[in-house]
């Protein structure tokens, strides 16, 4: 019999809907959805394993927290990656691991093993492909608009400077490369 | 063997997000927070649409958009029951599942209203309907005889098929357009049968929905099933020369509340029309400034009389923008009757 609820094929803002009601099922799914892709992300910037599982526990805890601001409909993968990358400056800048969002759900410390830093390194590849992939579709001055302000952290500014255009060709660049993800990560 | 981290992450993150949600339904209970009503528009309506030269824009649903409607000042509750105590975020959260146990009834083997509505009833439509609109208990007059379109069988237009056609009553002539006021028998999108199996859908589908939604699903589920299924409504039918649209289908209980709005037009202009229940004398509609979709660059507000339960009013505005007013119902002594907000 077909689910009728069959939650994978609702869109992420359902799926953050449901997670605010409390509905397990659905943050199980949106979980498995963005992983690899968070993964991927926090181990190309912190390059180290155990960093990245760890933030990855918070990144997820927190997007439980967020779920309920979220009012974009499309897919929320820029929006996941934004919480990531708040999540490691503020790291950076306390010089440890941030842990509020944990501390808040009451998450227990869970134990890491050598098998799970192997598992971070398999979901990284697997979730690289999928971002580069997303990435290296865009048209050349979108994908350098938005590796320098979603990876990068650039300013508007400095993107303008650097790609020797206005501020306002610069935000249009960003806008339009995250949009054009957008809709790639929509497609199954 | 032990889990890996992530499955673990996975499980602890999961089960805080169900104890999460409940300790919130308690607090937010506690607090006594979201007791307030705020009543969804309903947007099923039917439209019946019928064209005897160009058709303009049909408003699939009621009333604009509209979402809330706050009680009368005096802090008096809504008209009618049901909605009250679900808040805003709760029906967003409730969206996904109703619509995944409801969605799947709404296909074209079920539709009661297939192609167009079957014969007219010489009957007397529903007490609570001829209540509520004054136009409609008045004496029959030749004018309320619908013209008979290209279409048409036996003298009756397409669109008062299906209606208590005795009871069809030419309402208003306003530049050149006649506003009709249609009882029709069944204004359902789902047939008997199909509403039963939706509503049998949702109630299997109860146990996996989360506890703090369950009743909230439950209710709204009905509601909308309610709306869905057979039931008598009212249509506003417009009709002129190179002109014909029909708005509405909304039960009694529905107009009572919220009435029934449609609008037409284009970029440029759009045209407002309306059907509001015994006592609304005025309608004024309050637009904010533009946003990201459009509008005025100032907030402006237009007042348009009612006149047999029926309101027409030109707005500057494109269709889209004019959809986002707040409508404030007036007595005839001034006092505001009802706000309904889109937002």
């Amino acid at each position: 019999m077909a689910r009728s609820l069959d939650r994978e094929r609702w869109s992420d803002a359902e799926l953050l809907a449901a997670v605010v009601v409390g509905d397990e099922v659905a943050f199980t799914v949106f979980y498995r959805r963005y992983l690899a892709v968070v993964i991927a992300f926090l181990l190309r910037e912190t390059s180290d394993r155990e960093a990245t599982a760890d933030l990855c526990a918070e990144v997820f805890s927190a997007v439980m927290l967020a779920a309920a601001r979220y009012r974009d409909v499309g897919p929320a993968g820029p929006w996941v990656l934004g919480i990531a990358r708040n999540k490691l400056r503020a790291s950076r800048r306390r010089g440890r691991i941030e842990e509020r969002a944990r501390r808040r759900l009451g998450f227990e410390p869970l134990p890491l093993s050598e098998a799970d830093l192997d598992e971070v390194a398999a979901l990284a590849r697997q979730g690289g492909e999928h971002l580069v992939g997303v990435l290296e579709g865009l048209p050349v001055h979108e994908r350098e608009a938005v590796r320098a302000r979603v990876l990068g952290e650039r300013s508007y500014e400095q993107i303008a400077v650097d790609l020797s255009c206005s501020e306002m060709v610069a935000r249009k660049r960003v806008s339009r490369g995250l949009a054009r993800i957008r809709a790639r990560l929509e497609e199954p | 063997m032990s889990e890996s981290y992530f499955d673990a992450l996975e499980q602890q993150l999961a089960g805080l997000c169900r104890k999460r949600a409940h300790r919130r339904a308690w607090s937010v209970r506690a607090l006594g927070i979201g007791s307030r009503a705020s009543v969804r528009l309903h947007r099923g309506g039917i439209v019946a649409m019928v064209g005897s030269v160009g058709v303009v824009v049909v408003v699939a649903g009621l009333a604009l958009g509209l979402r809330h409607a706050k009680p009368p000042p005096g802090g008096g509750p809504p008209t009618a029951g049901g909605a009250a105590g679900i808040s805003q975020r709760q029906r967003q959260a409730a969206q996904p599942y109703l619509q995944a146990a409801i969605r799947p009834a709404v296909t074209a083997s079920c539709a009661s209203l297939a192609s167009v509505r079957g014969p007219v009833s010489y009957g007397v439509p529903e007490e609570a309907l001829l209540a509520l609109l004054g136009v409609l208990r008045r004496p029959r007059e030749p004018s309320d005889l619908p013209p008979a379109g290209p279409g048409s069988h036996q003298s009756i237009p397409v669109w008062a098929r299906g209606s208590y056609v005795r009871y069809i009553r030419r309402a208003r002539v306003v530049a050149g357009i006649s506003y009709y006021v249609v009882p029709v028998i069944n204004a359902g999108q789902l047939n008997a049968t199909c509403a039963a199996q939706a509503q049998q859908r949702l109630r299997r589908e109860l146990p996996t929905i989360p506890g703090t939604l369950r009743g909230v699903v439950w209710k709204l589920g009905e509601q909308q099933l309610a709306r869905l299924g057979p039931h008598q409504g009212t249509i506003l039918v417009e009709s002129g020369p190179n002109i014909g649209a029909g708005f509405g289908g909304a039960p009694a209980s529905d107009i009572k509340r919220f009435g029934i709005l449609g609008i037409d037009g284009t970029r440029h202009g759009a045209r407002l029309v309306g059907l509001l229940p015994d006592g609304v004398a005025t309608v004024q509609i309050v637009y904010p400034a533009a946003d990201r979709e459009g509008g005025s660059s100032k907030p402006f507000s237009i007042t348009a009389p009612v006149i047999n339960n029926v309101m027409v009013c030109n707005v500057p505005l494109s269709a889209r923008a004019a959809m986002r007013g707040k409508m404030i119902w007036h007595a005839p002594n001034g006092t505001i009757i009802r706000t309904i907000d889109q937002h």
